[in-house]
């Protein structure tokens, strides 16, 4: 169990500034952010954080924009609406 | 059926009504034609329909000149040239009407022709509103009217398709008769995968990715075999009719979702960038999770489409299937919702909004932007066999594939230019834009 305040990791997905990518990629993991994947073609991340470091991600110089990762889902395939 | 353009009567009279007995306001015609020409040589144009056949002595008119201009209009021994708007309203000899169409396709300073119609006021309470557009291209009277035909038929007489030969949906958006292929055009499914060995699609896919831990590529779901079998099934398939739009496309296969049909952001994102490192200029993702009414978009996924379109990627994706109409019309789904993604509704066989269609609830980005068909959709199956299913996931890759041929037209086109030559050449439908966007998908 954890404490109060200090909730387990969630998924994230980041997007940040193209053109300096290593150098924020590199203070996101400062801030907190494991990162599963990277795309530098597209300036954008995914990984995990934990829920209560999101603001300190936000505010990471470079950083544009957080999201919370969902999972995306179609029908199983034996449904006839896909 | 004959639905050509009618004799002009003398004047006085009201125009003949052309033989169309579907629409309460059949298309009638005046015998005349509108001419577009090239406005730095309007008279080249001209000099090629007097020569060939036998247009009435041209008139050139100002805009201020509106009185002039009416009665000029009156005038069947007068043809009108409009100065500014490089367009002239041509009076020819009914004998004359296919040497007229053929000079306009042959003489490269005339852009289009096409039959001048009657206009009518819309009258708000029409129960079925005339379907129309303007298509600046070429064509006969012929294919403009039988065009108007078919879809008049379709949006009266409902499910009433030959699918013998070709997919009622191939039908609708007229791929069948486009004679684009999009060749060499490389299109991203991001799905479940593909049945690397179904005979259909073999000759389609570039390459081939899994971003799902530990999965292959191969397709155990369908899902994505029957989208990229939308994008680019063969002009003639040996066992089934034509179901594909762009059959000479280039399909790169990335799997995002697993067998279990699901996946998250971050695998859709790598996705994403694989596609367009290797040079898609289109991505289709049949995929999305449900958003709430008022929720905003994903801006992660807004950037990284923003990005595409400017390395002339268009990324498109399924507007969503949690709608239950009439009486619950849901959200479009995210990541369709973005600004810079374009959302893909379902149409029925009668060309009306499928049930399940997400529509636009939300504001920026939450729009539908196009319409494509979205039921009793074929085509392949895991198992080299093939399958009907519904969905806006079956509407998207339809789109997918004419934006391969528009690619294919227009090479030198930017993203924002693709996307815009896909939306401004939709059909026009009675549905409000809010579920069909722009309209109904056309092919070029």
């Amino acid at each position: 169990m954890t404490g109060p305040g200090h909730e387990g990791p969630v998924g994230v997905i980041v997007s940040v500034d193209p053109d300096r990518f290593a150098e924020v990629v590199r203070a996101a993991r400062a801030a907190g952010l494991a990162v599963t994947g990277e795309q530098p073609l597209l300036g954008s991340l995914s990984g995990t954080i934990a829920e209560d470091r999101i603001p300190v991600l936000e505010a990471v110089d470079g950083v544009e924009a957080v999201d919370r990762e969902r999972i995306v889902g179609i029908p199983p395939p034996d449904s006839p609406l896909q | 059926m004959t639905n050509g353009p009618m004799g002009r009567p003398p004047n006085g009279e009201h125009p003949e009504r052309a033989d169309v007995p579907l629409m309460p306001h059949a298309t009638e015609y005046t015998g005349r034609y509108v001419v577009l020409l090239d406005q730095r040589e309007t008279e080249r144009g001209l000099d090629a329909l007097r020569s060939s056949a036998g247009i009435a002595s041209v008139e050139r008119v100002r805009g201020t000149e509106v009185t002039g201009a009416a009665e000029l209009l009156q005038r069947p021994d007068v043809s009108v040239l409009f100065d500014e708007l490089g367009a002239a309203v041509v009076e020819v000899q009914p004998d004359q009407r296919h040497t007229l169409v053929t000079t306009a396709q042959t003489e490269p300073t005339i852009i289009a022709a096409e039959p001048e119609r009657m206009v009518y006021a819309s009258v708000i309470t029409e129960p079925q509103r005339t379907l129309t557009g303007f298509f600046p291209t070429y064509r006969s009277d012929e294919g403009e009217v039988d065009r108007h035909t078919r879809a008049e038929l379709a949006a009266s007489l409902g499910p009433a398709w030959d699918e013998q030969n070709t997919t009622w949906g191939q039908q609708a958006i007229r791929a069948n008769i486009s004679h684009l292929t999009g060749r060499g055009v490389k299109v991203a499914v991001l799905d479940t995968g593909v049945a690397t060995g179904h005979p259909d699609l073999a000759g389609c896919l570039e390459l081939t990715a899994s971003f799902v831990p530990g999965e292959s590529v191969e397709d155990t779901h369908g899902h994505g075999t029957h989208c990229i079998g939308t994008v680019a099934g063969p002009a003639k398939p040996a066992h089934a009719p034509r179901y594909g739009v762009a059959g000479e496309a280039k399909i790169l296969a990335g799997k995002v979702l697993g067998s279990r049909g699901t996946g998250s952001d971050g695998q859709i994102l790598a996705g994403m960038a694989w596609a367009i490192a290797h040079g898609a200029r289109v991505i289709s993702m049949s995929l999305g999770s449900q958003v709430q009414p008022g929720e905003l978009f994903p801006q992660t996924y807004e950037n990284v489409a923003r990005r595409a379109l400017q390395r002339g990627t268009v990324i498109i994706a399924a507007a969503g299937n949690e709608s239950r109409r009439p009486g619950l019309v849901v959200p479009v789904g995210r990541p369709a919702n973005c600004p810079s993604v374009l959302a893909v509704a379902a149409l029925d066989k009668d060309l009306s909004t499928a049930f399940f269609s997400c529509g636009a609830i939300n504001g920026q980005g939450g729009e539908v932007n196009i319409a494509a068909p979205g039921v009793g959709v074929l085509s392949a199956a895991p198992g080299d066999t093939y399958q009907s299913l519904r969905g806006t996931s079956m509407a998207c890759p339809h789109a997918a594939g004419v934006l391969a041929l528009l690619a294919q037209g227009h090479p030198e086109d930017s993203g924002a230019g693709l996307r815009s030559r896909l939306l401004s050449g939709a059909y026009p439908l009675p549905q409000p834009a809010e579920d069909v966007g722009a309209g109904l998908l056309q092919a070029p």
